[in-house]
């Protein structure tokens, strides 16, 4: 059994015509774990965390966490440590205060509180800054000390609610990997809701892909971004292509898109229809070959944009468009629109999803 | 390379920017208007302050408010806007807080905040005719207990035309304001802070014992001190009610202007600075607190 | 859940009580002219008054010709200090909070201080009664004005209008003014319900205006001044109801606290 458990959760909005906001929600997440639910808003991830930390309760099922049964408890008596969007510092107590509060609260004494609020300022690196009001700091570091606030009463689970989207794009870079740094640290179980994929698949050891309130998918980073189990997850972890291919030989798994047949080098006996989806993300097609790659396509040139480090290369095979994405190198030389290239990538590369 | 010039004649000159000078030539209506009636008016009182009947300079009229009859007066007319000012805001903002925070209908809140915007511009003559309907010497109320109770309230020491009187009529508007005015602050406390409290083990109580009423507390203050001023300004609630007859500095200002009673003009402009100095001293902290909440939640 | 809404609904009767008590006694007061029944004559009383008449239409012209001058004065000023004159903004703003610092019955005192006399006497003219009340809705009507502009950033409406190719009167009439509707409108009617009761200056300046005639027929009669009080409450609920209503439909926050006591 999981340190936090959510059995059968259910959350219903409204009294009069409810609104499914989380349906059928089954998940376990050991401790020491960093979960990640992701994605699109509103799809019921936010509400998911919320039930978590006791402030909406559940229309059904249960939740446990470390084997109490925390349904019904109000927020204030479980021991878990949220942090919101907003961060939401106290704005009339300093950074040390704030941090304090938690522990105040619980009446410990004051030299235990100390210390422990400066052990929290080290570990986010502001010890500098302890008698500085909120809005005397800027959103990175707001956020930062809301984190010290909610890990300094020891909780069991630390709750994230998208923490970083109201930073800078740089900022949120950094804070990202000083979040998983000291989550590592202090091996702290924590749920963590974002709808940016990255974020998601960076920091985290499992993601959990959610939609309409009902889990997609739930694996590691790797296994979401490389084996989507449905076109939802597929299409929201990173880009991808969509082409669709007639089955020539089932048992071969020999398909064709166009003209143009290519082998995904084992049998597609779980598909009925003579049509399929087939995805392949931009990166995997290349247009220098290596020694992996056991099929092509005949492509015209439509586009190509430059984006920094990768440069995407828009390519026509048949009626279909697809996106090609090489690292960007000053001594390649790239195509122009008009011209035919062949673009290459091997049968593991190609996703089967039903049409 | 050839450039080509824009066709229209302006294209070939800069945009013509106007000077400061040109700028401050628009405001000139508003400043020719404040200066007139407002700034000249003040300015005038200040100088007539200080001046003797003759016109030459003398610190005797601001001496002469250290009088007894005078300080009566502002002590009155401090007590009446303090003590309304205060049960005013006590009053509006358990309204307040009630209509915001204790999960009533919604219905109450809008209906709350539609008739605090009536009440609180339903002052002055009208004001005094509905009290003096109701808790006058013939008024309903006072009709009403004497048959119930056969006692009369004014037997029992009540007098709409005294302090307490006043009070209750003032606090008519005293209260309605500070439902307007600290609503939108109720509303303003955001949710994660509550939630925050709640989720690091704080009680409801002790969520608004250190953080919901501290955030608040500068507000309120400031509050409360517009109300104390609102009180102390008013000049036509208190004449239609009491007639003239109540000691506060407003009455005995317009009586002054009617006719000399002080039997010194000078006086009554010393009067007047007087009440400018405790307004400004109350609008400057009124401001002040309101910067200190607004800084915090920047 | 429960303790809360008690105390919640115990505040709310409270305050219910005290504010709808005077008001119900009134009107019940205001019918009782005729003895032993229940009628309007009070209400009749007044209106066959010529002197009421008068009185109300001329505070009612004062009321206009304020709004008038008022609008005039500040809307231009305020739209200037937003767009060219940011640096002027916190001057003005300390200047249209002055009439808080200065009582009516300061400021008439030093009005007549000044202009009763050679070489400007202005109190022989409404213009200074009008003045004076410009002065005394001043801080609400520059409020309302400030608070639309700055919810219509008006000063990238105007680069956008300068920019489509637009004039100074096409972006005046065309784009600020229609935007600043519901401004503009609860501005008025809060200006209307400061001044068409008002005492203080009307009196000192001797008009006869409405809130003057009022003092005078509450020192001589005991039914009409209930009437009249009714009459009022409900002509300053209607001013408050269309502030409300233009509220309602906008998207700025109408600003409904005014009030000269």
């Amino acid at each position: 059994m999981g340190f936090v458990e959510l059995i059968d959760v259910k959350k219903y909005f409204g009294k009069d015509n409810p609104v499914p906001a989380v349906t059928n929600f089954n998940l376990s997440v050991e401790k020491g774990e960093f979960v990640s639910l992701l994605g699109p808003s509103g799809c019921g991830k936010t509400t998911t965390l919320r039930m978590i930390a006791g402030f909406e309760t559940p229309t059904e099922g249960k939740i446990i966490i470390d084997g109490v049964d925390v349904t019904y408890l109000p927020p204030n008596k479980r021991n878990v440590g949220m942090v919101f969007q907003s961060y939401a510092l106290f704005p009339n107590m300093t950074v040390f205060d704030n941090i304090a509060f938690g522990l105040r609260v619980k009446k410990k004494s004051e030299d235990e509180i100390k210390k422990r609020v400066e052990e929290m300022l080290n570990l986010i690196h502001m010890t500098e800054f302890r008698t500085r009001y909120p809005h005397q700091l800027s959103g990175g570091q707001q956020q930062r000390v809301a984190l010290a606030r909610a890990l300094a009463i020891y909780p069991e689970v630390l709750l994230l609610d998208e923490p970083l989207s109201a930073l800078d794009a740089k900022i949120r870079v950094e804070l990202r990997s000083e979040i998983r740094a000291i989550q590592q640290k202090l091996r702290i179980t924590t749920i963590y809701v974002t709808h940016d994929q990255e974020e998601a698949l960076t920091m985290s050891d499992r993601v959990v892909v959610m939609n309409k309130g009902a889990i997609e998918q739930v694996g590691t980073p790797q296994e979401i971004y490389n084996n989507p189990r449905t076109q939802f997850v597929a299409s929201f972890v990173g880009t991808l292509n969509f082409l669709e291919a007639r089955v020539v030989e089932k048992s071969n798994g020999i398909l064709e898109v166009g003209s143009q047949k290519f082998s995904i080098g084992r049998a597609l006996s779980e598909f009925a229809s003579d049509k399929v989806t087939v995805a392949i993300r931009p990166e995997r097609l290349r247009i220098v070959p290596d020694e992996t790659c056991t099929n092509s396509f005949d492509t015209v040139v439509t586009r190509i944009t430059f984006m920094g480090a990768i440069v995407r290369i828009h390519v026509k095979i048949g009626d279909a468009l697809v996106a090609c994405d090489t690292f960007n190198n000053p001594k390649l030389e790239l195509p122009e629109i008009g011209d035919k290239i062949r673009v290459y990538f091997s049968k593991e590369d190609v996703l089967v999803l039903s049409a | 390379m050839e450039v080509k010039q824009a066709n229209l004649k302006d294209g070939a000159t800069p945009r013509p920017t106007f000077s400061i000078f040109r700028d401050l030539l628009f405001l000139l209506p508003f400043v020719i208007f404040v200066v007139a009636f407002l700034i000249l008016p003040t300015i005038s009182i200040f100088i007539s302050a200080f001046q003797d009947p003759s016109g030459k300079f003398t610190l005797q009229n601001i001496k002469d408010l250290f009088t007894p009859y005078i300080m009566n007066a502002y002590l009155l007319s401090i007590k009446v806007s303090l003590f309304t000012a205060v049960f005013g805001a006590l009053i509006g903002f358990m309204l307040a807080y009630a209509s915001t925070f204790g999960n009533l209908p919604s219905w109450v809140k809008s209906y709350l905040n539609t008739f605090s915007g009536v009440a609180s511009n339903f002052a002055g003559v009208p004001l005094a005719f509905a009290f003096i309907s109701t808790l006058g010497r013939v008024g309903l109320l006072t009709a009403l207990i004497q048959q119930i109770f056969h006692v009369s309230i004014y037997d029992l020491g009540f007098n709409l035309y005294s302090f307490w009187g006043l009070c209750l009529t003032y606090l008519y508007f005293q209260i309605p304001l500070m439902v307007l005015l600290m609503t939108p602050a109720l509303e303003g406390m955001k949710k994660e802070w509550r939630e925050g409290a709640e989720n690091l083990g704080a009680t409801p109580s002790q969520y608004w014992l250190k953080i919901g009423l501290p955030i608040l507390f500068p507000t309120i203050i400031a509050n409360t001190v517009l109300l104390f001023g609102n009180a102390f300004g008013a000049y036509a609630t208190a004449y239609a009610l009491t007639g003239g007859f109540l000691n506060l500095v407003p009455i005995i200002i317009g009586a002054e202007i009617r006719g000399d009673i002080l039997h010194n003009v000078g006086l009554g402009y010393a009067l007047a600075l007087g009440m400018i100095v405790i307004m400004g001293i109350t609008i400057l902290s009124y401001n002040y607190l309101q910067s200190k909440t607004a800084r915090w939640l920047k | 859940m429960k303790k809360s809404r008690f105390w919640a609904w115990f505040w709310i009767f409270l305050g219910a009580l005290y504010f709808l008590l005077p008001l119900f006694s009134t009107f019940l007061f205001s019918l009782k002219m005729k003895k032993g029944v229940l009628s309007f004559a009070a209400y009749q009383s007044v209106l066959k008054d010529p002197q009421f008449f008068k009185t109300f239409t001329f505070s009612l012209e004062m009321s206009v010709l304020t709004i008038i001058v008022g609008l005039a004065i500040i809307v231009p000023t305020a739209f200037w200090v937003r767009l060219r004159l940011k640096g002027l903004r916190p001057i003005v703003e300390f200047i249209t909070q002055m009439p808080f610092v200065v009582p009516p019955i300061v400021l008439v005192f030093g009005l007549i201080r000044l202009y009763s006399k050679p070489p400007v006497q202005l109190t022989r003219t409404p213009l200074l009664l009008v003045m004076g009340y410009v002065v005394l809705s001043l801080p609400y009507i520059y409020r309302s004005v400030d608070n639309g502009l700055m919810a219509m950033d008006v000063e990238r409406l105007t680069e956008a209008a300068e920019s489509l190719g637009a004039g100074w009167t096409t972006i005046l009439f065309k784009v600020i003014l229609p935007n600043l509707k519901s401004a503009l409108i609860s501005g008025t009617f809060l200006t209307f319900a400061i001044v068409i009761g008002e005492l203080t200056m009307a009196s000192m300046l001797a008009w006869p205006a409405f809130g003057p005639y009022m003092a005078l027929l509450g020192q001589n009669r005991a039914y009409e001044p209930a009437a009249l009080a009714i009459m009022s409450f409900a002509l300053t609920w209607a001013a408050m109801g269309v502030i409300q209503w233009v509220g309602r439909t906008s998207f700025v926050k109408q600003e409904q606290v005014g009030g000269i006591h």
